[in-house]
């Protein structure tokens, strides 16, 4: 639903941020090291309160008993992986010690496993199933081994046997789960084929939740033109391989990769992506993170690296992001609740902030747990007051409980006014009681154009059934008196005859050969229906000037201004003091004065007879429908619902049309050109523009850069 | 053709190999080398039987009551002798824990010198520092006996150094110096030669007796004590998940004509210019005393470096600057600073017995009153004042132009005052934010009061009901830092902060840059404006940012002033506008601005969650509760309502709120506010009114007395003791604790009554 408005407002959001990090009075503390981040309804990226506070760490004081009884300290050593089962208890995958340690939950040690009977050798990735049954991917012994709750050995998962698998497959799981029927789900390492299926019994089962390859445009490109020898000898497109593997309450199976388009799927039994148009960059901009005063922008792209996914038993999604350190949070349908993180320093580390996080689990006590990989401990954090509550407010709002989630979203909005999604759960709670007023109301808040849509929809519906009678009396007494008014009329106009008509016209020709200002502004509308003999006169007949010219581009610019303006939240949903006039005032004066001096100069070389006047004029008279039409279209706006939007895009498409077929018979006219040396005229004048434009900005990039030269010759020598 | 070409392959694999082999080998050598050399130093230094100086072998040189100094005329290492308990203080690392195999060769010896330098040699790069001490080089000791104390010149002719230090045992404090007037180095030893690879060091820092009572974690009984927030413990421990712990902040801040391009630190500024340590009975608080503008707070805890714990203040001579070479200050080199930072450097270790963190606060709160002119409160009524903030209005980008956007009018103000009246809060304190004519958000021009909050006349009608109620009205100047809009006589060239690299400091935003003023500058401004405040008939300002909280030096020809200069022109600033006005607050205020100062907003009471960092405690708040009272951030910004209002009560703060007239979502229209989530006063004024009551209740008879003791129950329950016996127990637990038969509700607190 938002996905296509965020879309096409990227251009307004994402720009401001920056700047509030250097505005210092009245400074709103943190209480935690990380800054919290969220997108509201218009795509932009804001400050929240912290959702979650460091609590603590865990795993980090871990002494076993040596040989001769003596308690020594043995720390994590690059564990890959951990879990959290389900009465809270972790067990950790000690990747670098080769064993599994068994946590309570509080953290204190309860046993290290370690498989005498087949020794493991770096293990990276565990799942405990509800039977307290341990699966362990022992990525070093290329294999997935079974423990039963004591510890023994119970089956080994080799690789699997099937004609599906050629000898070039490698085998090497990092990472496990276990769905309720029993079936195993294996990620190994860069495997592109997707999870490695295995049925109860053991036997490969299939391929599962592979990803899509990704093809770029010279990919394309090479497949027209390649032969297929060229092509045999490419490179294969592989699709990215999956890094991580989650599985919920539910049965949903969540994979995360370092892919551009599918960071994070939720799959079902299937493998159907439920999250198709799930977008992780879109969500999340990291150019907030870096708090430096001066610092050049780091190389953008796709350069997340999602190590692990979590489900809590609400269906909140947490992620991590290795590369930036960041954890973010989603709910069931991936709208973003929150992301966090710090600038990445390479001081000592923080609590809360992780280095290097390559698991994240939940436990039943709302917390986050994220093992890592370079400070070799498990960091704990809990949920603020804030976070609880909006996570509270979606849960309640995904199950549909409107009026249950009313209470959570009114704190939430009461505690941080710019978290937009609050208000679209207010107005869903609002629509559900049919206060379809508020709801407008609060849609618009949350910039949700369709919602906005919809309960006007309503309010239009609930207007006209109110007012029905009266429109239904109205109707009848007005189509009655237009008969009648039209009936005098026709028996008029026959008694009349067709002198008239005639008399009118002698008076045109006769007018004097300087029309008035007042002439020349109502020549514009004459033109708008005779064009063809509306600019003849503009250049024979002197039906324009610059004055009128100017006044009619004055009032083209002020009509399209007031149309933004006036137009209803449903078709231009741009939040208040967010649309600037005067970015897009310059470039539009820029663009129309290139054309005109460009259409003049070819003109002139291609025997056109135009004067620069004429094209002057003609080129104002020419967006005359834009001042006609806009006003009513901002109006018809108002009392449209998104249901309607053909008829107003269709509308807006006329009037783009009309002043497009003007421009086309304004060339034609004032040039004295046929149709072929009109086409041809047009397509110089913009080749001539984009020209010009290119000249401008090679002439003003070279000033600046002799002006930075001599600064920095300057400075380098006055060192 | 092909067997050739595999040949030539081999050769040149074979080739680099061996190259890169004889690289390597002859890399061996050298370190070898140096380990050669090391040892020799080693053995020059040790000369004696042991590694460090045995105490019975040192020289008496003062003594008073309480203490005697012993000297070591060869090293200059000291001890301190404690007349009643007999325990000593050592300048150097408790020699009993001494092991030579868990450090590092090249810390042995730094563990083993009087004091430590960096230093950077001009003749090879100009943008790295080496580290090093007397014990690496050549060094004569003169030894001198001084009132008090005594002098010892360190004298390194290789490096052209020549370093004099002063130790002093005065009262209950060793005071150690850095002459650093008298420095040498290699401005004025080159002077005459005249050579082309003439030796041209230059000094760069110092640490001076850094293992000052230095403790490994053996007896796991002890802790550091580091100016972080309000003040965090780092445990004497034996083992750490992190082995690379090192706090290193600059006292007051890093310095802002200093910071283009480099990444300012993620921990808070150190606000208070002390540190301290507790090694089994003995603790040790060190004072930063002169100098600290040039100083930082570094610390390791055990096994990071050495074996041992340490903290200790480094005293800065010389700063890392980046030239920026084009104008984008994309392109550019690191260059160290030429001149010689000359001011004073002194470091007061107060030896304290048998005491805790809180005894070193009380210590550290005498210090303030002795020295630094701190007063104790004087309270003229018997309950808290709520410190209440106004947002005043912003400005709003506008279809064409930006307009000002009204938050709340002067006689919304009295409406929200009258309102908390009658839910109860009948003593608070008002600070307007946003008042000013050019909007928050903008900066430049103060006066007069914006109009669409009601003009200069709104704000006096504002001021007289607030008087009429009792309550102080101040007005928020932090403002007078930054210069957006040329305003107030402000040119940006002429008189903009600028660096060392004369580059005016500025943030490039896309509208309007806002520009740091000189201090000098803002000084003028800020006093050519008392009047038109003093018609207001407002109380005072609510200083901050420029003002008492950051501090930057300032390189504009015009307005020079060094970083120490700009602390005396803002503690000029609070005190003349104390005289003028009558009273002036500070915002995040560094302890220099605080003795003027009636009241602090948004104090740290937090740290900056260091792994290594295992307990925070209130340091600055036992110091400063009775003399100054502070809040904390806005109670309607926290993301933790309930821990917030907790946190408070223990440290005990007065409660402090942030509201408009308008709704909250009215915010959205102003970028400047994206900061303040929620500041509408009805979704709050409840809320307010309870916090009140409950701060009343429980600190309003305590506003003027001290803290004298702070501990930990239980877990996440805490006891705060005051001076008239009266006990605030707190506890965080999401279950009931019982303390002594009385029991702390879940997430509430108790007030015990002295003697009960």
């Amino acid at each position: 639903m938002g996905r296509r408005r965020r879309k096409w407002q990227k251009y307004i959001a994402t720009v401001t941020l920056m700047t509030l990090f250097l505005s210092f009075s009245t400074t709103v503390k943190a209480e935690s090291p990380y800054d919290t981040f969220s997108v509201n309804g218009f795509g932009q990226t804001i400050f929240t309160q912290p959702a979650y506070e460091p609590q603590g760490v865990l795993a980090d004081d871990i002494y076993i008993e040596d040989e001769n009884g003596e308690s020594v300290y043995s720390p994590l050593n690059q564990p890959k992986d951990f879990f959290v089962a389900q009465n809270d208890e972790i067990y950790i995958a000690d990747t670098g010690n080769d064993r599994i340690v068994h946590l309570d939950m509080n953290g204190e040690l309860i046993r290290v496993l370690n498989v005498p009977e087949s020794p493991l050798n770096k293990p990276s990735g565990i799942f405990i199933t509800e039977n307290n049954e341990i699966y362990i991917a022992d990525t070093g012994n290329k294999r997935v081994v079974l423990l039963d709750n004591s510890g023994a050995m119970i089956k080994e998962y080799l690789r699997p046997e099937s004609k599906y698998i050629d000898d070039s497959f490698v085998y090497e799981p990092t990472n496990m789960i276990v769905d309720n029927r029993g079936f195993v789900y294996v990620v190994s390492r860069g495997t592109f084929q997707g999870i490695i299926q295995f049925s109860p019994e053991g036997a490969f089962y299939g391929f599962y939740g592979t990803n899509i390859t990704e093809v770029q445009l010279m990919d394309r490109v090479r497949n027209i033109f390649y032969t297929k020898e060229q092509l045999a000898r490419q490179v294969r497109l592989l699709p990215n391989p999956i890094t991580n593997i989650a599985i919920d309450d539910v049965g949903y199976i969540y994979t995360v990769s370092s892919d551009a388009a599918e960071q994070i799927k939720k799959l079902n039994i299937r493998g159907e992506n439920q999250w198709k148009d799930f977008q992780y960059e879109e969500n999340i901009n990291l150019r907030f993170l870096r708090r430096s005063t001066n610092q050049e922008e780091a190389t953008a792209g796709s350069n997340n690296n999602l190590t692990d996914i979590s489900i809590d038993e609400n269906g909140i999604v947490t992620v991590v992001d290795k590369s930036s350190s960041i954890i973010a949070q989603f709910d069931q349908n991936g709208e973003i609740l929150f992301y966090w993180g710090a600038p990445v320093t390479s001081g000592s580390a923080q609590k809360g902030v992780p280095r290097s996080p390559v698991a994240v689990e939940t436990n039943s006590r709302k917390q986050i747990l994220v093992l890592d990989d370079s400070l070799n401990l498990i960091q704990v954090l809990q949920p603020t007051e804030f976070g609880e509550t909006v996570q509270m407010a979606f849960v309640l709002t995904e199950q549909g409980d409107y009026d249950g989630s009313e209470k959570y979203w009114k704190e939430v909005a009461r505690q941080n006014a710019l978290f937009t999604p609050a208000y679209n759960g207010l107005a869903r709670s609002a629509f559900y009681k049919e206060d379809y007023a508020g709801a407008r109301e609060l849609y618009k808040r949350a910039g949700d154009a369709e919602g906005y849509s919809d309960s006007f929809w309503q309010i239009r519906l609930n207007w006209f059934q109110s007012k029905f009678p009266l429109f239904a009396n109205a109707f009848l007494i007005f189509g009655s008196i237009a008969l009648i008014w039209i009936k005098i009329q026709e028996r008029k106009r026959k008694k009349k005859g067709n002198n008239e008509t005639s008399k009118a016209k002698m008076k045109l020709v006769d007018k004097p050969i300087e029309p008035t200002l007042f002439a020349q502004l109502k020549h514009a509308f004459y033109t708008l229906r005779h064009p063809i003999d509306g600019f003849d006169d503009i250049r024979f007949r002197n039906m324009g000037s610059y004055l009128s010219a100017i006044i009619v581009l004055v009032a083209v610019v002020v009509i399209a201004f007031s149309r933004t303006f006036l137009t209803s939240f449903t078709f231009f949903p741009v939040p208040e003091g967010a649309f600037s006039v005067g970015s897009t005032l310059a470039m539009s004066v820029a663009i129309w004065v290139s054309w005109v001096v460009c259409q003049y100069l070819i003109g002139a070389i291609k025997q056109g007879q135009a004067r620069f006047k004429d094209i002057f004029v003609g080129s104002a008279y020419s967006l005359f429908p834009i001042a006609i039409l806009g006003l009513p279209l901002a109006f018809l706006s108002n009392i449209m619902t998104w249901s309607e939007i053909s008829i107003y895009n269709a509308a807006t498409a006329f009037m783009t049309l009309w002043c497009a077929a003007l421009f086309f018979w304004m060339i034609m006219t004032l040039q004295n050109y046929s149709v072929g040396e009109t086409i041809i005229s047009i397509l110089l004048t913009l080749f001539s523009m984009i020209i010009l434009w290119v000249l401008i900005f090679i002439i003003v990039g070279l000033t600046s850069e002799t002006v930075d030269f001599i600064i920095t010759l300057y400075k380098e020598l006055t060192m | 053709m092909k067997s050739r070409k595999k040949f030539l392959v081999i050769v040149t694999t074979a080739m680099l190999l061996f190259s890169l082999l004889s690289i390597t080998s002859f890399a061996d050598d050298d370190s070898t080398e140096d380990k050669d050399k090391e040892e020799v130093v080693e053995k020059q230094a040790v000369s004696g039987n042991a590694v460090f100086p045995a105490i019975e072998n040192l020289q008496q040189v003062t003594e008073n009551t309480g203490f005697a100094l012993k000297a070591d005329p060869q090293t200059g290492h000291f001890v301190v002798q404690n007349k009643k308990t007999g325990s000593v203080v050592t300048s150097f690392p408790n020699p009993e824990k001494w092991d030579e195999e868990k450090t590092a060769a090249s810390w042995q010896s730094h563990l083993k010198a009087p004091f430590m330098f960096s230093y950077v040699e001009m003749h090879k790069r100009k943008d790295q520092v080496k580290e090093s001490n007397p014990l690496n080089n050549k060094t004569t000791v003169t030894f001198e006996e001084i009132e008090d104390g005594y002098k010892v010149i360190y004298e390194m002719p290789d490096l052209g150094f020549v370093i004099p230090i002063e130790v002093r045992l005065v009262e209950d404090y060793v005071e150690t110096k850095v002459l650093a007037d008298e420095i040498q180095d290699e401005n004025k030893t080159d002077k005459n030669a005249k050579k082309a690879d003439a030796v041209k060091n230059r000094l760069v820092s110092l640490r001076l007796f850094p293992f000052l009572g230095a403790d490994n974690s053996d007896d796991q009984d002890g802790f550091l004590f580091l100016p972080d927030g309000s003040g965090a413990l780092v445990d004497f421990q034996k083992n750490r998940a992190s082995t690379n712990n090192l706090y290193s902040e600059r006292i007051y801040g890093s310095d802002q004509a200093f910071a283009t391009k480099a990444s300012l630190s993620p921990r808070l500024s150190v606000r208070m210019p002390v540190f301290g340590m507790k090694s089994g009975d003995q603790a040790i608080l060190g004072v930063v005393h002169e100098g600290d503008t040039y100083t930082n707070i570094v610390s390791a805890p055990s096994e990071s470096y050495s074996q041992y714990n340490w903290v200790t203040g480094e005293h800065l001579f010389r700063f890392k600057v980046y030239q920026a070479t084009n104008k984008q200050k994309t392109e550019g080199f690191y260059i160290y600073s030429e001149d010689m930072q000359r001011t004073n450097r002194a470091i007061r270790y107060y030896l304290l017995e048998e005491a805790d963190y809180a005894d070193m606060a009380v210590r550290y709160r005498q210090y303030l009153m002795e020295e630094r002119g701190f007063k104790r409160k004087e309270v003229a009524d018997d309950s808290l004042a709520l410190s209440l903030h106004i947002l005043g209005g912003g400005i709003k980008k506008g279809f064409l132009l930006d307009s000002y956007l009204p938050f709340t009018t002067t006689d919304q103000a009295i409406e929200i005052v009258q309102e908390l009246g009658s839910l109860g809060v009948d003593d608070m304190s008002i600070t307007y934010h946003g008042w000013e004519k050019s909007g928050y958000g903008k900066f430049g021009e103060q006066f007069p009061v914006a109009r669409k909050l009601g003009g200069n006349d709104g704000m006096k009608e504002l001021a007289e009901f607030a008087h009429s109620k009792g309550h102080p009205i101040y007005l928020d100047a932090s403002t007078y830092t930054y210069n957006s809009t040329g305003k107030n006589g402000f040119r940006a060239n002429r008189d903009g902060l600028r660096d060392l690299g004369l580059n005016v400091m500025k943030f490039n935003r896309k509208e309007n840059d806002t520009v740091l003023v000189s201090p000098r500058f803002m000084q003028n401004v800020i006093y050519n404006d008392f009047e038109k405040a003093k018609k207001l008939g407002v109380d005072g300002y609510l200083f901050g940012d420029g003002i008492g909280s950051t501090l930057p030096s300032d390189y504009n020809d015009k307005h020079l002033a060094q970083r120490h200069e700009v602390k005396e022109i803002q503690q000029d600033i609070l005190t003349t506008t104390k005289k003028e006005l009558g009273d002036v607050r500070v915002a995040e205020g560094n302890f220099y601005a605080l003795a003027e100062s009636s009241h602090i907003e948004q104090m740290d009471n937090d740290y900056s969650y260091d792994l290594f960092v295992d307990r925070t405690i209130p340091f600055a708040q036992i110091a400063l509760h009775g003399l100054v009272s502070y809040s904390f951030n806005y109670g309607n910004m926290s993301g933790n309502v309930t821990e917030s209002l907790l946190k408070g009560i223990e440290y005990g703060a007065t409660p402090a709120f942030l509201v408009t007239y308008e709704e909250s979502h009215r915010l959205l229209e102003s970028r400047a506010m994206y900061r303040f989530y929620s500041t509408y006063y009805k979704d709050w004024e409840t809320e307010i009114a309870t916090q009140y009551q409950l701060f009343n209740d429980a600190l309003a008879d305590v506003q003027n007395q001290f803290i004298v003791d702070h501990r930990k129950v239980s877990k996440n329950v805490f006891e705060t003791v005051y001076e008239n016996g009266k006990r605030i127990l707190v506890n965080y637990n999401d279950s009931p604790y019982t303390y002594q038969n009385h029991v702390i509700e879940a997430e509430g607190f108790i007030i015990l009554e002295g003697g009960n």
